[in-house]
């Protein structure tokens, strides 16, 4: 990505969240506003922390997609352990389990594991990115199987694309 | 409508705190006390919106920040024996 | 068009709280560290983000919905990294889960 493009959305983003804290339309604090985010931007560019991992802007329009679809297996996933939560004779047989992952690199396999992480059911316990593997602590059989079938998997490769970061 | 998600919402405390009290170990304690941070800062945003004060959004965004330093601080302090141990293995 | 978007408000923080509910009761119920953290990411994920969306959907479009989402998607990133640094501080403090077919031995 440019590196123009990165700092106009980095201070935008900056910008934004200065608005957002203050939520006034004084002139004075817009122009403070513009004066800070502006520093803090070429601050951190100077610092060379500004690059394609610190801010994925190129993978925005694809991650809006995935999200959505984690948000309705965030969902699907909290009715199944809900139903186990309130099941009355408590039978819970807990796995623990190892998992390959086959992702290329470092950011699409930070997301997989926080994705597992995130959905209710799996928790991603030991992660190792050079062997690209996690252990796992799943709830049950089925949490366990759906993570097994790989289609997480597939989508953040997807949404990674052929990037090379 | 918003009395009546406070009242859940302080059963949900209570519960936890309960969990924080008996908890065996004490990452049972931690965890009661990563929930009560977090239903604490779903405790503060529906008191804004009972009052009408939605001022009570922003004290939510900086409560939210210290619960996430508080939890890393004692992880980090359980991890390494104290608190100005740098990153090793 | 009012009249729906109140029903589903009111329908979202419903549900969102039942999950709340539901997420403590599975706190006090299940047997150990592990699998409590399971009941605890229901809580912090399904019921904290279906009772801001109800909130958002209430508010409409404003500065202060834009606040609420931030405080979401701030409340999902710290809860699965936190959750992940309870499970990694709880192996290394060698707190086995007990696990039916445990494979490995780390």
């Amino acid at each position: 990505m440019n590196k123009y493009i990165l700092f106009l959305a980095q201070f935008f983003i900056l910008f934004l969240f200065w608005y957002l804290l203050s939520g006034k339309n004084i002139v004075l604090l817009l122009l403070l506003g513009v004066i800070i985010s502006m520093l803090i931007t070429t601050y951190q560019q100077k610092l060379k922390i500004l690059d394609d991992e610190s801010l994925p802007i190129a993978i925005l329009p694809r991650a809006i997609i995935y999200w959505i679809w984690l948000y309705k297996e965030i969902l699907l996933s909290s009715i199944f352990v809900s139903k186990l939560i309130l099941k009355f004779p408590l039978n819970v047989s807990p796995k623990y389990f190892k998992i390959k992952s086959n992702q290329k690199t470092a950011m699409g396999f930070n997301i997989y594991a926080n994705s597992i992480t995130m959905t209710p059911g799996t928790i991603s316990v030991v992660t190792s990115n050079a062997e690209k593997e996690i252990q796992i602590h799943a709830i049950s059989e089925e949490t366990k199987s759906g993570l097994e079938s790989g289609v997480m998997d597939e989508k953040i490769k997807k949404l990674m694309g052929d990037k090379d970061v | 409508m918003f009395s009546f998600l406070i009242i859940i919402i302080t059963i949900t405390l209570a519960i936890s705190l309960y969990r924080a009290l008996i908890g065996p170990t004490l990452f049972d304690r931690l965890l009661a006390a990563n929930i009560i941070g977090t239903t604490t800062v779903l405790f503060l945003v529906m008191y804004g919106y009972l009052t009408g004060r939605t001022d009570f959004l922003d004290i939510a965004i900086a409560y939210i920040l210290l619960n996430l330093i508080g939890t890393f601080a004692v992880l980090k302090y359980f991890r390494y024996g104290s608190l100005s141990h740098g990153e090793e293995d | 068009m009012d009249i729906v978007s109140s029903y589903l408000s009111n329908l979202m923080l419903i549900v969102g709280s039942l999950f709340l509910l539901i997420g403590a009761i599975g706190l006090i119920r299940m047997p150990d560290v592990f699998t409590r953290m399971h009941a605890a990411s229901i809580m912090e994920t399904a019921g904290a983000s279906l009772i801001i969306i109800g909130l958002i959907i209430n508010t409409g479009f404003t500065v202060v919905s834009l606040k609420l989402i931030v405080i979401m998607l701030a409340i999902f990133y710290i809860s699965s990294v936190a959750t992940h640094a309870l499970a990694r501080a709880c192996i290394h403090d060698n707190l086995k889960p007990n696990a039916t077919n445990k494979e490995s031995d780390q």
